[in-house]
Formats: C-alpha cells, sequence, structure tokens
C-alpha cells in the first residue's frame, strides 16, 4: 500500500455494490487506494483504527469518504453524527452515493456535514467515468486540513 | 322622583270630581245668591202691598169718624133722624176695619199699641156720640149743643187723624227701609254675578290646567311611550309618577316594556345562540353538546341544564353535556330510565314536561331531585326525524322556580335548534371518521407503493449495471447473442429504474410544500425546448411559441414538468412521414387564461381521452418509448393548484392539451390588460 497516498474508503452494506464502486475505481485507474467496508460501525472502527482495523496506520485516515445512507446496523445518517463532535474526522469530506433522487432526506444529509451527493447511475461504463471525478476532485484538487 | 302631592295621591275618579267641583260649586252659590235676591224683593212687594190694604183701613176708619161728626151735628142743628146714619154705619164697621188692621200688624208690638189707642179713642168718641145723642132724643139739647160749642168732636177728630196719620208713616217707614235693603242685595247680587261669572272663567282654565297636569299630560306621556315603543326605540322610564290609575298604569307600560325588551333580547340571543350552537368546531359532537347546555342554561338562567341522549340499544339516558362544573361531573354518565321518569315522559310523549316542585312528587328516586338536588325542572324533548332522540332538562337547584309559558315555548324552540345542530353533527363526525379511515387506508396504500418503490429500485440499478459490468468486463468472451441479451437485461433493468423514479416523483407531488412564484411561462417554455433541441432537430420537428403569455402563480419546477411532458409527448406520438408541428400558446376563455400545447400527431380516439391522465396507461404504443405516467404526473401538478387539464383531439390530425394555473395577477388584482402593457 502507498503509504504517501491517503485512500477511499467505500462505504456500502451490498456486496454487488460494493464490489462494483472499488471495480469502477480500479478501472479508472485511480491512484489512491480503495477501502471498503460494510456499514456504518464499521467505517467508524476503521477512522479510529479498532475493531477488524486496530493494526491500521496511522496515516492512513482516507483522503474521501463515498458513503451509502440505506444500511443495517449504523446507517450513513448515524455515521455522519457520530463523526460530526471529532474535529479532525469531521474533516474528512463525505460523498453520498444513493440511489433515487429522492433517497430520504438529502438536506438532512448535508445539515450533518456531507459534502456532495452522487446518483448511482444503474451502468457500469457510467460508474467507471464518476469515480476518478470524485477521486480527482477529492483526493487532488480538494485541499483538506492536515492530519496529526 | 318628586315626592307626590296629596292631590296626584287621589284616583283619577276623586280628580275629575274635584276639579269639576270647582266649577259647579260657584254655580250654586250664584243661584243661592239670585234666589235670596228674588225672595228679598218678593218680600218688598207683600210689605207694599200690606201698607196698601193698611192706607185703606185708616183711610176708611178716618172717613167713618168724619162721617159721625158730620152726621151728629146735622142731627143736632135739624134733628133729623136720617143724618144718624153714619154713626149706625160706622158702629157696625169700625170693629171689622180695626181687627182688620190689628190683624196685619200682629207682629209689630208698638203698631199694636198705636192701634189699641186709636180703637180707644174711636169708641170712646162713639160712646159720647151715643150719650148725646140719647140725651138729644130725650129732649135734652144742651149737653149736645155745648158739646158742639166746646170743640170737643172735632178735637178727638183731629187727634185720631193724627193717630192713624203717625200709625200709617210708621209702616211707610217700614217699607222703605225694606225696600232699600232689597235694593241693596239687588246691586250685590249684580256685582256677584259678575264676580261669579269671572271666578267661572277663571276657575274653568286652572281646571283645564289641573286637568291637564293630572290626567291628559301623562296620557298623552303614556300614548307618546307606546308609540316610540311600538316604532322599536327601546323602553325607558315613563315620566309619569303620579300614585293615581295612571301612575299605575305608567308603571304597568314600563314592566311590559321591560318584558318585552327581555323577549326580544332573549330572542335575538336565541337566533345567534342557534347559529352558535350549530358551528362545528374541532371539538365536534362534544362542542356542539357541550354548548347547547351552556346556552341554553344562560338562556333560561336555570343554574343546571343537562342534554341528555336516549340509548335504545341499552335503553339508558347519556348524558351528553351538562352546564358549568357540572360537565365534568356528569358528562359521559349514565342515568336509570326509571329515576328519571319526568325526562322520560317528555322523550315518550315529545312535549315538554314542568314540574314545580320536584319535593312533592311521589317517586322514590328522582335521579335529578336527590342527586343534583333539583327543585323545579322542566324537560324538553329535542326531536329527530324519527321522533325524540333526548331531552333537554333544565332544573333549579337553589330555590323552586315557576317555568313560565314563555320559559317552556322559548326553551322549545331552542332543543329544535339544537336537536337539528345535534343531528349535523353526528352525520359529520360520522363521515369524517369514514373519510378519515378512508384517507388513512389511501396513505397507508401510498407509503407501501413508495417504500415498494425505493425498494425495487436499488435491485434494478444493480441488475443494469451487473449486465453493463459484465459486457465491459468480458467483452469478447461471450457470443453475439449472449452479449444481445446481456444488453436487454441492462436496457430492462434501466427502464424499470426510470419507472421506480417516475413513479416516486409522482408520489412526491404534493407531499413537499413547493414555494410558490411569480413565473413567466415564455422563460420555462424555453427551458423546455432547449432541453429537446436534439430531440427536435432529428425530428424536423418545428415547434411554434406565442409571443406573449400572462404570468402565472406556481412552483417553476412544476410548470415545467408540465410543459416538459406535454411537449415531449407531442413529439413523440408523431404521424409517420410527418415532421411534428408543435404549438405553444395560451387562449382567454370566458373568466380564465388557459395554455395549450397543440400538434398534429397521431391523435387520440374521444373513447381513450380519459384514460391517458391515469398513470402506466399507453394507448397501445408499445413502440413508442416513455413509462406512462408523464401525463399522471401533469394532472396531479394541474390539481394540486386546483386547475384543470383536458384534452381535444382528432385521430390522425393532432392533440391539443389545455390547462389552467392561478395567474399571478390574480394575488394582486391587477388586470390583464396592465399586465400585458407592462411585460
Amino acid at each position: 500500500m502507498d503509504r504517501r497516498r491517503k485512500p477511499i474508503l467505500v462505504v456500502e452494506d451490498d456486496p454487488a455494490d460494493r464490489e462494483m464502486i472499488a471495480l469502477a475505481f480500479k478501472r479508472a485507474e485511480v491512484a489512491s487506494p480503495v477501502v471498503t467496508v460494510e456499514d456504518g460501525q464499521e467505517a467508524l472502527d476503521y477512522l479510529q483504527a479498532q475493531g477488524r482495523f486496530w493494526e491500521r496506520h496511522p496515516e492512513d485516515l482516507p483522503a474521501v469518504i463515498v458513503l451509502d445512507l440505506d444500511m443495517p446496523r449504523m446507517d450513513g445518517f448515524e455515521f455522519l453524527r457520530r463523526v460530526k463532535p471529532t474535529p479532525d474526522l469531521a474533516a474528512i469530506p463525505v460523498v453520498l452515493l444513493t440511489t433515487s433522487e429522492f433517497d430520504k432526506d438529502l438536506s438532512q444529509s448535508y445539515a450533518l456535514g456531507a459534502k456532495s451527493c452522487i446518483t448511482k447511475p444503474g451502468d457500469f461504463e457510467r460508474l467507471v467515468e464518476v469515480a476518478p471525478a470524485v477521486h480527482e476532485y477529492w483526493c487532488e484538487i480538494n485541499r483538506a486540513p492536515k492530519g496529526k | 322622583m318628586r315626592a307626590p302631592l296629596p292631590f296626584s295621591r287621589l284616583s283619577v275618579h276623586r280628580k275629575v270630581t274635584l276639579i269639576l267641583a270647582f266649577i259647579v260649586l260657584p254655580v250654586v252659590g250664584m243661584m243661592a245668591l239670585y234666589l235670596n235676591t228674588l225672595r228679598q224683593s218678593l218680600a218688598v212687594q207683600e210689605e207694599v202691598d200690606r201698607l196698601l190694604e193698611i192706607q185703606v183701613q185708616t183711610a176708611s176708619i178716618l172717613a167713618m169718624v168724619v162721617d159721625v161728626q158730620d152726621g151728629f151735628r146735622g142731627f143736632v142743628l135739624v134733628r133729623n133722624e136720617k143724618f144718624l146714619e153714619p154713626f149706625y154705619t160706622a158702629e157696625g164697621a169700625f170693629d171689622p176695619a180695626i181687627s182688620k188692621l190689628k190683624q196685619m200688624v200682629r207682629d209689630d208690638h208698638e203698631q199694636l199699641q198705636r192701634a189699641s189707642q186709636i180703637e180707644a179713642r174711636v169708641r170712646a168718641l162713639l160712646q159720647r156720640k151715643k150719650r148725646l145723642i140719647d140725651a138729644v132724643r130725650l129732649g135734652d139739647l144742651r149737653p149736645a149743643l155745648e158739646h158742639i160749642e166746646s170743640g170737643e168732636g172735632p178735637n178727638a177728630l183731629i187727634a185720631i187723624r193724627e193717630d192713624l196719620r203717625n200709625f200709617e208713616n210708621i209702616e211707610k217707614q217700614h217699607l222703605s227701609a225694606q225696600r232699600a235693603r232689597a235694593e241693596r242685595l239687588a246691586l250685590v247680587t249684580q256685582y256677584g254675578l259678575v264676580g261669579v261669572v269671572i271666578g267661572i272663567l277663571v276657575l274653568w282654565w286652572l281646571a283645564s290646567l289641573l286637568l291637564a297636569k293630572t290626567i291628559t299630560g301623562p296620557l298623552a306621556t303614556l300614548t307618546a311611550t307606546a308609540q316610540e315603543f311600538g316604532s322599536g326605540r327601546p323602553g325607558a322610564r315613563i315620566p309619569v309618577f303620579s300614585t293615581d290609575e295612571l301612575g299605575r298604569l305608567a308603571r304597568t307600560m314600563e314592566e311590559m316594556q321591560a318584558r318585552i325588551s327581555r323577549h326580544i333580547s332573549q330572542m335575538e340571543a336565541f337566533h345567534a345562540i342557534g347559529q352558535d350552537i350549530s358551528t362545528i368546531g374541532p371539538d365536534g359532537l362534544e362542542g356542539v353538546l357541550k354548548r347547547i347546555a351552556e346556552t341554553a342554561g344562560s338562556m333560561l338562567s336555570v343554574d343546571l341544564c343537562l342534554v341528555l341522549l336516549w340509548d335504545e340499544t341499552i335503553g339508558c339516558w347519556k348524558v351528553g353535556a351538562a352546564s358549568g362544573h357540572w360537565h365534568d361531573l356528569l358528562c359521559r354518565s349514565v342515568l336509570i330510565r326509571e329515576e328519571t321518569p319526568i325526562s322520560f315522559k317528555a322523550l315518550t310523549t315529545g312535549r315538554p314536561q314542568v314540574v314545580d316542585d320536584l319535593e312533592a312528587r311521589p317517586e322514590e328516586v328522582l335521579q335529578i331531585r336527590d342527586r343534583l338536588g333539583g327543585k323545579s325542572l322542566l324537560a324538553v324533548p329535542l326531536m329527530g326525524p324519527k321522533g325524540a332522540f333526548g331531552v333537554l332538562a333544565f332544573a333549579s337547584t337553589n330555590e323552586k322556580r315557576v317555568f313560565t309559558d314563555w320559559d317552556v315555548r322559548l326553551s322549545q324552540q331552542f332543543a329544535n335548534q339544537a336537536a337539528i345542530a345535534i343531528l349535523n353533527a353526528r352525520l359529520y363526525e360520522a363521515a369524517q371518521q369514514r373519510g378519515a379511515g378512508l384517507q388513512n387506508r389511501l396513505e397507508e396504500l401510498e407509503r407501501y407503493a413508495v417504500n415498494m418503490a425505493h425498494d425495487l429500485k436499488g435491485p434494478a440499478r444493480r441488475m443494469a449495471e451487473l449486465a453493463s459490468l459484465l459486457q465491459v468486463d468480458y467483452k469478447g468472451r461471450f457470443d453475439e447473442r449472449s452479449d444481445r441479451y446481456l444488453g436487454w437485461i441492462r436496457e430492462t433493468g434501466q427502464q424499470l429504474m426510470a419507472r421506480i423514479e417516475e413513479v416516486l416523483r409522482l408520489a412526491r407531488l404534493g407531499t413537499v410544500r413547493e414555494t410558490i412564484e411569480p413565473v413567466d411561462p415564455a422563460e420555462v417554455v424555453r427551458e423546455v425546448i432547449r432541453g429537446c433541441a436534439s430531440h427536435i432537430e432529428r425530428l424536423g420537428a418545428q415547434v411554434r411559441v406565442v409571443d406573449w403569455f400572462p404570468k402565472l402563480a406556481c412552483n417553476r419546477v412544476h410548470l415545467f414538468q408540465v410543459l416538459d411532458n406535454l411537449v415531449r409527448n407531442a413529439l413523440k406520438f408523431s404521424v409517420d412521414g410527418r415532421p411534428p408541428d408543435v404549438e405553444i400558446g395560451v387562449v382567454k376563455q370566458t373568466n380564465e387564461t388557459v395554455l395549450f400545447v397543440r400538434d398534429n400527431g397521431i391523435g387520440i380516439p374521444s373513447s381513450e381521452q380519459e384514460r391517458i391522465f391515469k398513470p402506466f396507461e399507453r394507448l397501445g404504443h408499445k413502440d413508442v418509448p416513455g413509462t406512462g405516467i408523464g401525463l399522471a404526473i401533469v394532472k396531479k401538478i394541474i390539481e394540486l393548484y386546483q386547475g384543470r387539464v383536458w384534452v381535444e383531439s382528432e385521430p390522425e390530425k393532432g392533440t391539443t392539451f389545455f390547462f389552467t394555473l392561478p395567474l399571478y395577477g390574480d394575488l394582486t388584482g391587477v388586470p390583464m390588460r396592465q399586465e400585458r402593457a407592462g411585460s
């Protein structure tokens, strides 16, 4: 794993979607590594380097989190709420990846700190087009505050 | 109020008698005076007559005495007996004459004495003469001659004459005194008459004043007050303060006015109440019942008013509401029929029941008497279409009360209104419940549909994505047929997604309050055309847009959705080989402004025109792409604004969709002309 590049954290409960998103990033040949987790709880574990991810390298905080809203155990809203009190974690940009433009209440997500929202396109080729755009903007162009 | 004068305390009858007496009394006095005068003059006349008689008598006596004297001298001189005739006459006539004279002065003592003196002198004269005559007959002439020579006879005559004259004079004096008195009295009577006439006039004037003040004045006041009250002026204190019949009449009239005013205000309140209780508020039937109890109670000013509703199924009363603090205590409690026989009688007979004294009732248990402490009760039936369904019970708990006919009539009328209000509220509540039930079910179904659509969308998308992933990742490893099938799977998934997206959009309409803003349809039309530009170019279509639209008051996105759907439809259903010709415009109809989108496409048969606005109805044009939900969205949006959308079409000629949305000018009342000139 390239230590200089911060990973992209993909939070998605559906295995097919998870795989396709990861695949799309790979197809798009983005430089950043992609870490996939199954729900909000795992994502939180990853960020806080606990549970399954206790051995995570401290510098591997993600450059961007790609978040699904509708998930079991801990959904996207709850995840956003949990992340919010910790300034370091709250500074990581969150991009919502939703099924429908009417999915839940987008404004609530934005209020909770989401930075962007993308509708899942329903076509793998289109997904391959979207993935590098996300990487390009959030990992290359966007300037995140320096981590510890 | 002034202290009433003693006079004003008298009855009208006495007053009139007194006032008339004022006038009659002087008349009576005058008559008495006149009668007195008349009597006096009559007395004078009598006196004159008496005096004349006395003069006749004295004259006859004097003549008698003179004749006797003359006859005596003749007899003595010639000795002829013939000369003695007067003497004998006098001897016979003197007695009646003197007694008559005496009779006439019998009341006057002095005169009587004088008459006696005259009598004595005359008798003495006659006796002397008789003796002398006797002596002459005997032949002795000497005493007679001596007598004549001595002049004794004439001297006696003179004395008698003197006496008689004296007697007469005194009588004359009496007469003149009497006459003078009579004259004085006549004068007094004259002045008295003038005085009395003036007095009568003055009294007549005073009496009329008094009459006006005590009788006609108050009567006029009463009449005026009655007229004023009759013409709708409110009753006031009548300024008649006497204690007689008029005063009592005034008090009675005041009382009457007060009562009429009270009744009028009761009637007015009654009508206001009718409206008030009929209004069904958020508190529904319960609120209506409570208002009925309160207003009915205060209308008859009783301590307790109960709305008792008869429950057929259990054969008991249910207390619908009660006035005042009783409400919380009694509301929804149940009363047994046997313990409320009076109300039950009102229910079964349908007629008001009045009991002035509940304590005198023989029943062992009367709920209203024993539990609520009612002293008097008025139970009025609440009449429905199938007879009485309840009772309004008015109870007086503090003291016994006599319910008047008016109370009964008023309460019955009120009960009739209340009954209508209750039935109305019951119907309304039943309808509300039915409606609410239906609404709930519909909303539940809709939520279910939306959730299902949501749940379906993920798998559909995933299916399409996986198919496309296979196509991309395993390109060349599938044969041509498998590749085609994968393409179909992908398209089907995407179609499914699109449809679900449309369903969700339709479901979302109306659930989110969109901002209403002034929208210029011309701008929205431009956006729509821009969105379809490639489409239009490909089809070689012509789109004509009218150069002016009225501003609409709606959500911009909604208008966009409507126009976008209609324009896309117009482009879509074209006749083969005829490039679409679409016209977007506006027509002003009698009282509304209608926007339209017209095409020259395949048209819609009139039998199908109803169906097209329903979701997923596509009229059998399976070859034309689309979700079949566009027109349903159009209809739903238009209906959100209480607008109308309809279609006019002729197969193979074309279709026109018309729709109305609220005009922006409508809100401000700006006339269309100005709007047009300004834009």
